[in-house]
């Protein structure tokens, strides 16, 4: 009987719960018809966005102006990027040093105020911390690309827009500030200096002095010590290397010795003042010619070829520098090493091939057009006499440099005449100059190793 | 050409460059004489079949003081040539 009572209590339980609860079921029995199937919200199509017409290509800056501005809007987009993780700051260095790269021969320009902007960008990125033992090494990058800009401009010095001294005072604060001063390598070897410099003090001194407060000083031998450490210590660092080479080629570019002394004297390392003081006296006993072979050995090791397309720009800016009818010895130094490149390729040298055969066809060519005789004399007068300096000792040519004693004595020489300038660097940098433009439209340059690593070497 | 200079260059472009150089100075000379009057053409004539090396450099200096100019201008021109060859 309680059983009966139970089934009936449950009915009513069943009855009084809620018709949500039963509302599916109820639902599906009340519907005769199929379930509707659900809608699915379709994505919107997606809007047609008018395409942006292609970006036409790099176009070849002509002016000056509108090199520098380029690198200077690349600057700003690597000034933009992060710099949180270590991958982003080893990324924001190569960059850096890419455009580093890029620039360094436009330097002149600007008068190498851009390059100091990007090392600051270099020095940010020192300054992260924590510095870890496996953080990437931007305190050797940041020296090396130092050097690289002294070296730079060093060897664009006479192409160099600007008064001789500004020239030197720009170029002794540039390895001051950044070979020096803000150098890790070299900050690192003084502070270890002042930490030999107090240990004496720390484990020399008693309790006793402690108490009387006696002060300790090294004495000579730890001093010397010391010193000998921080200096070898300070060869990691590439200050004083950096200014003897700087020295050398200033030389070479036949400047007299008294605009760069100052630079000299800055060199701390007093061996390395000795040896760079023995090698620029002997530089200066060196003819013209092998100052310049051993200028363009200079420019081949410590020096950085533009890349193309601005190479075209870069050696307009050459014809401007020898319109101006004053020997730039560099710019032709330049040329040379160019051409020198292009021929070691087997390529570049089919294509020279190329570019010799058209030349003899147009000569031919022109042989055959009559002319005056008249021209073909003053030709040969302006061939003949173009190639003779107008200083002739005992009838031989010589490129011999003179002393600066015999400069001082010698009387104001005239303005160098027209026939010399046509057949001497005004003809030569020419000639040079359109082969190297035709060797770059036949492309033969292109075969040159286009980006170069970290070094300077090819 | 001095030829110290020319010696700086590799064989290879030695040649080429000596071609050029003497093709862009006749036709800067034939454009510079193309310039003058007959008076002066006749007195060029004249210095330089039996004037003194004086003489022809200062004709030159006074009569073909653009020649540099020229030089450029004919430079480019047989670079265009060049492609076009």
């Amino acid at each position: 009987m309680p059983l009966l009572k139970q089934k009936n209590n449950n009915n009513k339980r069943i009855k009084e719960m809620p018709k949500e609860f039963f509302s599916e079921w109820s639902n599906t029995w009340e519907q005769k018809g199929e379930p509707t199937p659900k809608k699915v919200e379709q994505p919107p199509p997606p809007e047609k966005t008018e395409q942006e017409p292609p970006l036409e290509k790099n176009k070849l800056e002509k002016t000056p102006e509108e090199i520098v501005e380029h690198f200077k809007e690349e600057l700003k987009k690597i000034e933009d990027l992060p710099q949180n993780t270590e991958y982003q700051k080893r990324t924001k260095a190569k960059e850096t040093i890419k455009l580093i790269n890029g620039w360094l021969p436009f330097g002149n320009l600007d008068d190498f105020s851009g390059l100091q902007e990007t090392m600051t960008v270099l020095e940010e990125l020192e300054e992260i911390k924590p510095k870890k033992i496996t953080s990437f090494p931007i305190s050797k990058l940041k020296e090396h690309a130092g050097q690289r800009i002294a070296f730079e401009m060093a060897l664009q010095y006479k192409i160099w827009n600007k008064d001789e001294q500004e020239k030197t005072e720009i170029i002794e604060n540039f390895i001051n500030e950044w070979l020096k001063n803000k150098s890790a390598y070299y900050n690192g070897a003084e502070n270890f200096k002042r930490y030999l410099l107090k240990l004496p003090k720390r484990f020399l001194k008693s309790r006793w002095d402690y108490f009387l407060d006696k002060k300790i000083e090294p004495n000579k031998t730890w001093q010397w010590l010391s010193n000998e450490i921080s200096t070898h210590l300070k060869f990691l660092g590439k200050k004083d290397r950096t200014i003897a080479e700087v020295s050398k080629i200033l030389a070479m570019q036949n400047i007299p010795y008294s605009n760069f002394r100052s630079l000299i004297n800055d060199i701390e390392n007093q061996n390395i003042q000795r040896a760079t003081e023995v090698e620029l006296l002997k530089i200066e006993e060196m003819t013209e010619v092998e100052q310049l072979k051993l200028l363009m050995k200079a420019k081949q090791k410590f020096g950085t070829l533009p890349e193309l397309p601005k190479k075209i720009e870069f050696y307009e800016n050459q014809i401007d520098v020898l319109l101006k009818e004053s020997p730039e010895k560099t710019a032709l130094v330049l040329a040379l090493l160019e051409s020198y490149e292009a021929i070691k390729d087997k390529k570049a040298r089919e294509k020279l091939e190329e570019l010799k055969n058209k030349v003899t066809k147009i000569v031919g060519k022109e042989k055959n057009i009559p002319k005056p005789k008249v021209i073909q004399k003053v030709k040969e007068f302006i061939k003949e006499e173009s190639g003779k300096k107008p200083l002739i000792k005992n009838g031989e040519e010589t490129f011999k440099k003179e002393s600066k004693i015999e400069e001082a004595q010698k009387p104001e020489t005239k303005k160098e005449s027209l026939l010399s300038t046509i057949g001497g660097t005004f003809g030569f940098g020419l000639i040079l100059l359109l082969i190297i433009f035709l060797l770059v439209e036949f492309k033969a340059i292109e075969y040159l190793s286009k980006e170069q690593s970290f070094g300077g070497k090819k | 050409m001095n030829n110290k200079f020319l010696d700086l260059l590799p064989p290879e472009i030695k040649k080429t460059a000596e071609n050029l150089y003497d093709l862009i100075l006749e036709r800067a000379i034939s454009r510079a004489y193309q310039n003058l009057n007959e008076e002066t053409k006749g007195l060029m004539t004249d210095i330089f079949n039996s004037g003194t090396d004086e003489e022809k450099e200062k004709f030159l200096e006074v009569y073909l003081g653009e020649i540099k100019q020229l030089m450029i201008e004919e430079a480019k021109k047989v670079m265009e040539e060049i492609k076009k060859e």
